[in-house]
């Protein structure tokens, strides 16, 4: 018996086991715990996913997205390109018109010379009134022409000296 | 298996009369099933949580029971499995041993609005927290529930031999630790 097993060698668990367990329950537990489980074991049938997705759907989703993010970065630098190109070319056509108008004919114009009169507004950038007289020319430039970055320095660098120091 | 529990066991794994019989095997075992729980789990909220899931569990798996074992036995198995396994969950989120966890929930009873208990059950329930899990299900299963050493051995898987060995080491650390000061 139960009893007999712990009375002699435990006392003290003897004695305990007249008492209650210390443990009690919130008020109407027991009746009310039966229709939460079968709401719970019902839950299954109507909680399923209805939705479907595509075949293979997840399984592509990260290939789909990096895909689609490298593909607008690199529309993102020719785009660029485009607008700045044609840009950088008006600027330089501008900024030789200025600088032959202003110069004298038996002197040289320094590099030096040039960089002052751009900062000082000597020069006038103004982009509108100069692409007007050189129309045509800004019409042959094609805004689909990808230019190399390249191309563009070389042109800024030399180009433009030669042009300086003729007369 | 009595006939009783035969023709119930035939009526849960038919699927027109499942919600039927399920009814009276929840009428008939929620209450002894959740003082099992409860004194693995002690906090009332986490018992209701896993007295639930045994239930479902219970709902889900009544097919698979092939009567080898009395009907009981096989769901407070199935009690006892969510009781460890929740536990475990437990221990695992809160980074500490099972040991430690159950030291820590045996100390949140002194503010636990469900347990009314006096200073000498507060202590049993902390001496009990100090033995290895098998022997507090053994103590709590035989000292509580007064469940049959045969019965014990179908549930927990191991033989009488070793459940009483177990049990009298349990009674003798409890007894100790009840007596020290």
């Amino acid at each position: 018996m139960l009893n007999d097993e712990i009375k002699n060698s435990t006392p003290l668990l003897d004695q305990l086991k007249k008492k209650k367990s210390g443990f009690s329950i919130p008020e109407d537990y027991f009746e009310n715990i039966e229709s939460s489980i079968l709401l719970n074991t019902k839950k299954s049938d109507w909680a399923s996913n209805p939705f479907k997705v595509p075949q293979n759907y997840f399984e592509d989703f990260d290939s789909t997205v990096l895909n689609q993010i490298n593909e607008k970065k690199s529309n993102s630098i020719f785009t660029l390109n485009r607008f700045w190109i044609p840009v950088s070319i008006a600027a330089m056509l501008i900024l030789n018109i200025s600088i032959f108008t202003f110069q004298k004919q038996d002197q040289s114009i320094e590099m030096a010379d040039m960089e002052n009169w751009l900062e000082d507004g000597t020069v006038d950038l103004n982009t509108y009134e100069i692409a007007s007289v050189y129309e045509e020319e800004l019409e042959d430039i094609d805004l689909t022409d990808f230019i190399e970055t390249e191309e563009i320095e070389d042109y800024l660098y030399n180009d433009m000296n030669e042009m300086l120091y003729y007369e | 298996m009595g006939m009783d529990e035969r023709l119930l066991v035939a009526q849960l794994q038919d699927s027109r009369t499942l919600d039927a019989a399920f009814k009276i095997l929840m009428a008939e075992y929620k209450e002894r099933l959740y003082w099992h729980i409860r004194k693995i789990v002690l906090n009332h909220d986490d018992t209701d949580d896993v007295l639930q899931d045994t239930f479902i569990k219970v709902y889900r798996n009544i097919g698979n029971f092939k009567g080898e074992s009395k009907l009981y036995s096989w769901m407070y198995r199935i009690a006892t499995n969510e009781s460890i396994t929740f536990l475990t969950k437990r221990s695992r989120e809160m980074k500490i041993d099972n040991e430690a966890l159950h030291s820590y929930m045996v100390d949140n009873l002194t503010s636990d609005v469900y347990f009314d208990g006096d200073e000498i059950q507060m202590k049993l329930q902390k001496a009990i927290a100090l033995l290895p899990q098998k022997q507090q299900l053994v103590f709590n299963m035989r000292y509580f529930d007064e469940i049959k050493y045969e019965e014990m051995s179908e549930i927990l898987d191991t033989s009488v031999g070793a459940l009483k060995a177990s049990y009298h080491h349990a009674t003798k650390k409890i007894e100790d630790y009840l007596t020290k000061d």
